[in-house]
Parts: C-alpha cells; structure tokens; sequence
C-alpha cells in the first residue's frame, strides 16, 4: 500500500534543477539565445541530451546538429524552452524501468514525437502560446511518477491490473486520496514552472469541461499512447480520459496528423 | 495487451487509435495461447477508450477473433461502443458481419459467462428482424427473462421498466458446442447439436476434473438444445460417471426426449448411475438432489493426505498470499502457528472465505480465510464506493486470482508448471467443511493487527 508518507518521501527524492538548467531557462526567458546556449556548454550532459533529442528523425533535421548554439539556434526560443523543460525529467527518469516494459530511449522517443507534434497542432490551432508549447515536456513527468511509485508494489499490482480494468491512477487515488497529476503538480511547483504551465495541466487533469488545446492534446495522447512501442510496453491505458470526442475535433485531428 | 479474463469472458481494453499499423499489437500470439488455454465462453474486445477506428484495424482484429472462435468455441465480438463506431463497423462489412456486436459490457455478461443474471428482464429493440429473433434466441437459450419489443414506440414507453436494454447489438453465428455455467454450487453444461465422438475433443477435462477437486459435486448436462446423442455420446456421459464415483460425483443429464435417443442408450445410462431429467426446472425442483448435494458430498469425500509437494509450496503460498495482502492492506501480517491438522478456527462465521485448486507439477487446494473487516479492507481498490455483498464476493474473488497468479509464476521460477482454478467463495466454514478438503493439511495462523488470518493448504 502506498501512503501519503510514501508520497512524501518520494517527493523529497526529487532533485532540485541545477544551476546550469535554471541560468540556461533564465537567459531564454530574456531572449538571449547566445547566453543561453554558453551557459548550457558548462554541463555536457545537458548538451548530450539536447543532441540525442533533436537528432531524432521527427525533428527532420538533415544533417547532425551538436553544438548548442546551433541547437538553440535551428529549434527558436519556443521550441529550445519546451526541450529544456523536457531535461527536467531526466532528472527524475529511473534507469531501468520496471513496472513497464520500457527504457529511457524509448521515453526520450515519446518526448520528442510529444514536443514536435504538438507544435504542429499548435500551429495549425493558430495558438501562439509559449507556456503551452511548454506545458506538454510536463505531461510525460505523470509515467516515471507512476513507475517510481508502483515499483515497491508491483509484484501485486501488475497481476492485479491483469484481472480487472482499472487504471494506475485509480489504485493511486483509492490508496491515498492523490492522483498521479497531482503529484506531477506537486513536482513543477518544486520545480518552480510557470504558473501558467501549471494552471493547463491542472485544466488537463480536472473534469471540467475541456478548452480546445486540451482536447487536442488528448487527442494527441491517444494517438501516440496507440503506437506498437506503447501497446508492447504496457502504456497503452495509461491515460485514462473519455474517448467522447467530437466528429469535427477528430477530423482536424486527422487531417493535422497527417502532417506528423 | 493482456486480456482480463473474467466470469467466463475475456475482454481486451485497447485505448487511442484502432488502425493497420496497432492491431497487431492488440491481440498478441501469447495473448491467443493463453486464450486458447483458458477457453473462455466469449472474447470480446473494449471499445469504450477508442477514438478512431479504421477498416484496415478492425478486419485485422477480427482475423484474429475468427481464430480464436475455431480453438476456443467461443462467442467472439466488440463490445462497449457508441452508436456511432457501432454503426460504422456494420457498414465497413456491409451488415454481415462474421463476429458479434455487444453494447456494453454487462449486456455481455448476458450472452456468456456465468454470471447470476436469471432474475433480471430484459427487453430487446432492433430494426433487423432477423437480428431481433436472434439476439432473443440467444438468450432464451441462455434461461433468460426476454421481451421483444414490437417497436420503437414500445421499446421507449416500457424501457424504464427493465434491468437490461439491448438496441444496438449484433448477434454472429453462436457455434458453441459446450458453454458452462454455475448455479447453486451445481455445474450446468449447455451442450448444442449432435453429440457424438467429438465431444471428446470439445469438452474441457482439464476443467471438469479441477472442478471435482475444489468440490463441486453434481455436474448437470443441459441438452434440450441437441438433436441427438449417439452411442459414443452416451459412453461420453457414462464415462464422466464412473470417473467420478469415486469423488461422490453426480452426472445429471437434462432435455432428453425420446427423439434424441434411443431406448436402449437411455437405460445404459440409468445402468451407468446417471440421473435423468425432462428438463433443468424439474432436475432443480429436485430437492432430495439438490438441497442434499453437500451432504452426500461429506459423506463420500476422500481422505486424503499431505505430502512433500505440498510442504514445498508452502513457503511460496505464505510469502505470495501475505505479500498481497500487506501491499493491499498496509497492515502487517504476523505468522503465529504452523501446524498439521484439520481446518480448525475459535469461530465459525466473521470470514470471508475463498477456496481454489491448484493442478499441475503440484496438486493441492489452498483455502483462505480473512475476517470480513480485512477482506474489504485488501479489496478496497477493487470495490466501488459502495457495494453489496456480491461485489465483495466478487472483489475477493479477484484478490484471490491475483494471490493465485503471484503462486504460479513463483513456482514457475522453479520448474514447476501449476494452473489453478476459479476461486469460490463462502462466508461459512461448515459450508467449506462440507467440501472434504478441509482434512490432513497445513494450517498457518495469522493476525492481522488483531483480527484472524488462515491459510490452509491440503492435497
């Protein structure tokens, strides 16, 4: 059983954002990319992984780009935020997974499909909203809670999952009163995210009626957690919203898919 | 994608986009085998989390479904639609359709599965004529309370009054040769078309033998839908008789009319021990039968005794069964006594108990008791936030399948290769007792803060 000190302890495991990270965001905020991109050379972890991300071929770039002016250069301030942003969970990414069949270069895959298709629906939204391109490097932060979470337990909870319908969230939810958003909540304000970051996921995860970027963005969800690597993994179910959309919603959504 | 398997059905719960590139992945060839192996009544897969579908996912899936309503004899399907991907699987294939439509879930559980739905009515709408009567035959088969509505005017006016509508749903060829159900602690076998050597084949031994080990006794075959038995059919019932003298075991043959088989076929089962009755009402108004089935059942069980096999599971069965309920519970289990003896207890009710058979490498039965505070309290994430006894029978139930699935994989890790049965679950240790399975095994006493906790475990 997880309780809410489990919940407690688990969050006080999660590291602050280091000094390069958070320098790296403040420069990009100001705008000046050519500062920003200095001050992520310093930790070559970071630059690592932004290569690792934006050589994915869903960015479409030609040639091998490494350099961190280039990077930060080729993606725009927009883009470069939504992956730094995206960093912060590595920070949290446990090294083998174990309740899902899944690996770090396969959510790192998740990511970058994440971040590239949601700035063409974005776009095709004609919604130019910095913190909203921003808020969908959060949402993947909801499968390493869940995974971080259910690892103590999962020798009970995966059979259990195998005998009746129910999702993570509702274990979580009948064990301790939280839901896996709001702990991923709990992390962004650690993590000191814009308040408006927090307030979309906050919309995302509520029942109320949904804002036409959020039904996109489950839209967009389904769509990607419908993928063989997803289903193979276990995630398939993971987010479990109505799949009440309208005919016009995933029309647009269809038609905007093709361009992925 | 693992199917949940339950009650006789199994359910695959795809969520997102249904399409050529994912349906492959729904219905994987280990998910087929493990179908294939637990040969449940239906196999149906969810549509209620899918957004988008396209012909190219869903004749892929139904591929699949054909397959496995050849090995398993199974009514196969989607189920847990709206209207709208109801209406649009029924034009990709043209209103003939090779596989069934049902509407939800629990209208499933009308169709297959054993499932105690026979107090409940039913009202049936549909503009397809032939579907209409279909969807009703299928029922009536299955002893249900059905009512055809003439028309939608019919259908909206009365709806109100009735446990279950079925309007949307489409019934595909029912090919099934043996169904099974449980009624009254009594096994009832639906058997269709012509009984000959083939039943050999389509009848489920594996299932009858591990249902006389967990205790059930009278096994009822219920053949008003056949039109004949042959003399290899006969031998098939006689056989199950004289297999299972030695357990007190009660062959009941039901709906036999002297057009379906001959005289002397008739007397050779009488000769052989088997009860014949015209049809399942009158063998049920039998109450020398079936009110006294688990006397009789005290009186022949076997003694039987522990052996080596089972002292070996048994640190695997305590560690699987108390693992679950701490994670479940968050309450620590404190092992008090280990002994040799018949099932005992300080008290007779307060329990919720479950009962299953393990077969296999190893052969065993393994009873749980769990006072009924702590039941609810390790079945809480499978309860709804109100619930009757029935759902906490059923909550058990699956607690139960999730200690027995953490058995098997644990042994399995040692070479053993065990299957177990589905749970039963009693609210009465003499009702147990009554099994003949609560003699000459082990018994480990638990407390859970300060309430009891039993596990036994006999051959």
């Amino acid at each position: 059983m997880l309780s809410k000190d489990d919940i407690d302890k688990y969050l006080n495991t999660i590291p602050p954002i280091p000094d390069t990270i958070k320098k790296t965001l403040f420069y990009l905020n100001t705008s000046d990319m050519v500062k920003a991109a200095n001050v992520a050379k310093e930790d070559r972890a970071f630059v690592a992984y932004l290569s690792e991300i934006v050589n994915k071929p869903i960015f479409g770039f030609r040639d091998e780009v490494k350099d961190a002016n280039q990077i930060f250069g080729i993606l725009g301030l927009g883009r470069a935020k939504q992956i730094v942003a995206g960093y912060y969970m590595q920070l949290i990414a446990p090294e083998n997974w174990e309740v899902f069949d899944f690996s770090n270069k396969k959510f790192q895959d998740l990511q970058a499909n994440l971040t590239a298709q949601w700035n063409i629906i974005l776009a095709e939204l004609n919604i130019d909203d910095k913190n909203l391109q921003q808020s969908i490097s959060l949402i993947p932060a909801s499968l390493i809670v869940c995974e971080m979470l259910f690892r103590d337990t999962k020798d009970t909870i995966v059979p259990l999952r195998e005998i009746k319908h129910i999702s993570f969230d509702e274990i979580l939810f009948k064990m301790n009163g939280y839901r896996l958003f709001d702990i991923v909540l709990l992390i962004a304000q650690k993590w000191e995210f814009d308040e408006n970051i927090i307030a979309f996921i906050k919309d995302f995860s509520s029942e109320l009626p949904d804002k036409k970027e959020i039904v996109f963005l489950k839209l967009l969800l389904g769509y990607e957690m419908s993928k063989p690597y997803i289903i193979n993994s276990g995630l398939n179910d993971f987010f479990d919203f109505s799949a009440d959309f309208s005919e016009e919603d995933i029309e647009k959504f269809m038609e905007i898919k093709d361009m992925f | 994608m693992k199917p949940i398997i339950k009650n006789g059905i199994a359910i695959f719960h795809p969520t997102g986009f249904l399409d050529g590139d994912n349906a492959s992945t729904i219905i994987s060839g280990t998910d087929e085998q493990e179908i294939i192996l637990k040969k449940p009544e239906a196999i149906f897969i969810s549509m209620k989390k899918i957004i988008f579908l396209n012909k190219k996912g869903v004749a892929y899936l139904s591929d699949r479904l054909a397959y496995l309503k050849d090995e398993c004899m199974a009514l196969v399907g989607f189920c847990d639609y709206s209207k709208k991907i109801y209406d649009s699987i029924l034009s990709m294939f043209s209103n003939d359709l090779t596989f069934s439509l049902v509407e939800s879930e629990d209208i499933l559980c009308l169709f297959a599965g054993n499932k105690k739905l026979a107090d409940k009515s039913i009202m049936i709408y549909s503009v397809d004529h032939s579907q209409k009567n279909q969807i009703a035959m299928a029922l009536i088969e299955r002893k249900l309370n059905v009512k055809i509505a003439k028309d939608r005017d019919e259908f909206e006016k009365n709806k109100k009054n009735y446990d279950f509508l079925v309007q949307n749903s489409y019934i595909g060829n029912i090919e099934r040769t043996v169904s099974v159900f449980i009624k009254n602690n009594i096994i009832i076998y639906t058997l269709k078309g012509f009984i000959d050597s083939n039943i050999f084949n389509t009848f489920d031994m594996k299932y009858h033998r591990n249902s006389i080990r967990v205790g059930f006794r009278i096994f009822c075959f219920d053949l008003s839908e056949v039109s004949s038995v042959n003399i290899h059919g006969a031998n098939f019932f006689s056989k199950l008789s004289i297999d299972g003298a030695e357990f007190g075991v009660s062959i009941v043959v039901c709906g036999f009319h002297s057009n379906k088989i001959t005289k002397i076929l008739t007397q050779d089962l009488e000769d052989a021990g088997i009860l014949i009755y015209d049809d399942l009402k009158s063998f049920f108004n039998d109450e020398d039968i079936v009110g006294q089935q688990s006397i009789e059942v005290n009186k022949m069980a076997k003694k039987v005794n522990i052996d080596k096999k089972i002292i070996f599971m048994l640190s695997d069965v305590i560690d699987s069964t108390i693992g679950t309920i701490e994670t479940l519970s968050d309450k620590k289990a404190v092992k008090e006594s280990v002994k040799i003896k018949s099932l005992e207890s300080d008290k007779e009710n307060g329990f919720l108990i479950s009962i299953v058979g393990i077969y296999g490498d190893i052969n065993a039965v393994l009873i749980l008791l769990l006072e009924v505070d702590d039941a609810k309290n390790v079945c809480k994430i499978l309860l709804p936030q109100e619930f009757s006894q029935e759902d906490l029978f059923d909550a058990f139930s699956e607690f139960t399948n999730v200690v027995s699935g953490k058995i098997i994989q644990l042994l399995k890790s040692k070479h053993y290769n065990i299957e177990v049965t589905m749970p039963r679950i009693f609210d009465k240790i003499s009702e147990i007792k009554k099994l003949g399975s609560t003699k000459h095994g082990v018994q480990a006493n638990f407390k859970i803060e300060d309430k009891d906790m039993i596990l036994f475990l006999s051959k």
